[in-house]
């Protein structure tokens, strides 16, 4: 059987651990486009038009903000985790996503893949501190985060992970608020590249179809 | 006098995308003296400046700071030109209320605040519930305040079920026609306006300022 596996760039590093004794090809994208969810949208299903020779492909996403929304799988079998992001998939669980969030729905989730990328939050806050001054950065980003109250960085067994950890620190005494750490847990990114794509996990698209919004919900928006 | 009016709306909405706070009050200060109305400057400069704004975040020219940094500069001359919105003949006109909010469960409020300042310089009266409101919350403070529109936004999709449960509460309670409800944010969309039976669906905020009008229209 050939795989293939598009990913959200945050989750690279725990997927190729993952997927090292495996045939499987790779295509991530940058995590950027997750501030625009209908451009990605776009962007994935540009990439799935392009894809021939596949029997299964599988978007390493969630809903993400209904990127996911209606992407079409034409020759392959199309498969997405069935979760709203990626939270889910670092902690192991929907179940774990959830006692999180009862706890503290300020919740900033950072893992190493966050520290990444030219919108992340330091390398974010560099360039509107160089561009526009502290006064206005600081001013800014307390704005843009005065809702959180704690950073919750996910251990995902990095090996650079004190690195990851510093910038985390760094960046919940930017903003101003409390820092914990949770070990991830890697047996949903397993599965991902692994299997089994169970229906429980997994929203599964023969070829032809499209990925329906309302399969995320489980049945929780019927009027 | 008909260009310079023109120029200096220009320069206003240019002042908001430039992200210019001093300038802006400058601006709004010269309009002022120059009696030109002021609702029109809010209109025609600082709103359209937002727009513009708005677009470039859209083009990835624009991040959320910049967009913030915007607003700021939106409301340095809205402070100016508030106190002199002159009221409407015949002053005795109600404004119409909106019960705005973002959904229980989500805390992301830059947008709906985006909301609120559009719709209130375009002559609603906002009653702002903040974020986190339980749909329940929102119904009771839209019965008290005898508001005509409830407005809800949400930015994560798995609070998006608490949209439906509005609707589901003012059926329950009969109450659905008495209210119009506008839903907004990044994930949602006319196709799930329309699976809650939704009235309106804002993909931005000047669309809903432009939709709250047409549906205070509907029921005039």
């Amino acid at each position: 059987m050939t795989i293939k596996i598009i990913a959200c760039e945050v989750m690279k590093e725990e997927l190729l651990r993952v997927a090292s004794d495996c045939d499987i090809d790779f295509e991530f994208i940058s995590m950027g486009l997750h501030l625009h969810p209908e451009k990605l949208g776009e962007e994935l299903q540009h990439l799935l038009d392009t894809l021939s020779g596949y029997s299964r492909v599988i978007l390493a996403f969630g809903l993400c903000g209904g990127a996911a929304r209606n992407l079409k799988a034409a020759g392959f079998q199309l498969t997405i985790p069935k979760v709203h992001d990626c939270i889910p998939l670092l902690l192991g669980s929907t179940a774990s996503y959830e006692t999180f969030r009862s706890e503290e729905k300020g919740t900033l989730y950072l893992s190493g893949g966050w520290m990444n990328g030219e919108r992340a939050i330091l390398s974010e806050y560099d360039r509107i501190y160089q561009k526009y001054g502290e006064r206005k950065a600081i001013a800014v980003f307390n704005r843009m985060y005065s809702s959180y109250r704690r950073v919750l960085f996910i251990r995902t067994g990095s090996e650079r992970e004190p690195f990851f950890l510093q910038r985390s620190h760094q960046i919940a005494e930017l903003l101003g608020l409390s820092h914990q750490i949770t070990d991830g847990n890697i047996s949903f990114i397993e599965k991902i590249v692994k299997g089994p794509w169970d229906t429980k996990d997994f929203i599964n698209v023969p070829s032809g179809e499209s990925i329906n919004e309302w399969a995320f919900y489980e049945g929780k928006l019927e009027m | 006098m008909a260009n310079n009016k023109e120029e200096l709306l220009k320069q206003l909405a240019d002042a908001v995308v430039d992200m210019d706070e001093e300038k802006a009050v400058e601006l709004a200060q010269i309009i002022v003296a120059e009696g030109i109305d002021a609702y029109e400057a809010i209109e025609k400069g600082l709103s359209a400046g937002m727009e513009v704004a708005g677009r470039l975040f859209e083009e990835e020219e624009y991040f959320i700071p910049e967009l913030l940094m915007c607003s700021d500069a939106m409301y340095a001359g809205l402070g100016v030109l508030k106190p002199h919105l002159k009221a409407k003949e015949g002053a005795a006109e109600e404004k119409v209320k909106i019960v705005i909010g973002v959904i229980e469960g989500d805390t992301h409020d830059i947008g709906k605040n985006l909301v609120k300042i559009l719709l209130e310089t375009s002559g609603y009266e906002i009653i702002d519930l903040g974020r986190d409101i339980s749909p329940q919350k929102f119904i009771d403070t839209a019965k008290e305040q005898d508001a005509k529109i409830i407005a809800i936004s949400t930015l994560m999709t798995t609070t998006m079920d608490g949209l439906a449960e509005v609707i589901r509460l003012l059926q329950q309670q009969d109450i659905r026609e008495q209210f119009k409800v506008m839903i907004g944010g990044a994930p949602v969309s006319q196709a799930f306006a329309d699976k809650i039976g939704a009235d309106s669906y804002a993909v931005n905020a000047a669309t809903a300022v432009r939709l709250a009008r047409q549906l205070m229209e509907s029921v005039a």
